[in-house]
């Protein structure tokens, strides 16, 4: 075999992939193809009911009519989950308005170790009202679902355990809409700046 | 007496070893302490040779062991620390709030704040070192 016909082999196989190529681009699309569909959009947020720190259900109508900042922990975690509960209290005293700017709420990824109880002795330790919501496994599953929020035990010393969980504060404005996030990672400017909005001018 | 006896174990340990001693302080010691846990969080400042961190007790009010928090994208994760933590040489190692950290849990009783909790910090080389330190909610 020569050269000369290996190199026109070699040109016909690059015109056939050139020709499946076009077939490919030129096939008419699906008109149904999503492309963006704004009914595929995860919405963030939306009414729920958990358990108050009285022990009595807790409906996120209560929340209606003033913005709130909402996120997930548990009360045996003593590292993060105090700091960025305790990191909002302060950013709200900062901003300069009063408890009722914006109000804080707390829900439980523990059910099984956070009582109604456990939660108001939780939420009391930070000399502010923070709202701090347990229930059922099944009523926090679902309110982690609509938050699109992840939590995971991990066993610890002693037969213990302490839960991963997404520690992203999401706010949601006057009328239970959700409008942003504030991530661990970021600082206070920033995160003050998201309260602002929040609570509006 | 004691100065003496610890300079001569010192100046022991290096002619055997051919390393500097250690020589690990423990400064900026915080509890932060909920009702059932606690965080303590420190600064070792090693003026010596190197040294590890094998464990921390804290007998007297619950269960201590040394943790890591960290952030994997948005999710917080908190894990054990085998193997004890590394003090470099001259070096300084800083254990707080979303990092490395000791863990109390199983709370005998609530920590007051403003009381303080005794602290056993077990080195590799360094051997025992107690500290008192003190207790502060939240922050």
């Amino acid at each position: 075999m020569n050269i000369g016909k290996i190199r026109i082999g070699l040109w016909l196989l690059v015109g056939l992939a050139a020709l499946a190529g076009l077939v490919i681009a030129l096939r008419p699309m699906p008109a149904d193809a999503p492309i963006a569909s704004s009914g595929s959009l995860i919405e963030i947020g939306g009414p729920f009911t958990l358990t108050g720190t009285d022990g009595k259900p807790f409906s996120s109508e209560r929340l209606a009519g003033k913005p709130f900042a909402l996120f997930f922990g548990f009360t045996s975690c003593p590292d993060v989950c105090p700091t960025t509960l305790a990191r909002l209290t302060r950013l709200r005293t900062e901003l300069g308005k009063s408890d009722e700017s914006f109000a804080i709420v707390l829900v439980s990824v523990d059910p099984e170790r956070d009582t109604p109880a456990a939660m108001a002795r939780y939420a009391g330790l930070f000399g502010t009202p923070v709202i701090a919501l347990t229930g059922s496994a099944a009523a926090i599953e679902q309110v982690k679902k609509q938050f699109g929020v992840y939590s995971a035990k991990v066993p610890a010393a002693g037969g213990d355990y302490l839960i991963d969980h997404t520690a992203t504060v999401f706010l949601l404005d006057r009328a239970g809409k959700f409008t942003a996030t504030i991530s661990p990672n970021e600082g206070d400017d920033a995160a003050r700046a998201k309260l602002q909005r929040l609570i509006g001018n | 007496m004691k100065a003496a006896i610890s300079l001569l174990a010192a100046t022991l340990l290096t002619a055997c070893t051919g390393e500097p001693a250690p020589l690990v302080t423990v400064s900026e010691a915080t509890v932060i302490a909920l009702p059932t846990s606690a965080a303590v969080y420190f600064t070792l400042i090693n003026s010596g040779g190197r040294d590890r961190l094998l464990s921390v007790g804290a007998e007297e009010v619950g269960k201590a062991s040394l943790h890591e928090t960290s952030m994997d994208g948005d999710i917080m994760r908190m894990r054990a620390i085998d193997g004890g933590i590394e003090v470099p040489a001259r070096g300084r190692v800083r254990l707080s709030g979303g990092g490395r950290h000791v863990m109390i849990q199983d709370l005998a009783r609530p920590l007051a704040t403003g009381s303080s909790v005794r602290l056993t910090l077990r080195f590799e080389r360094q051997g025992e070192v107690a500290i008192n330190a003190p207790v502060g909610g939240p922050r």
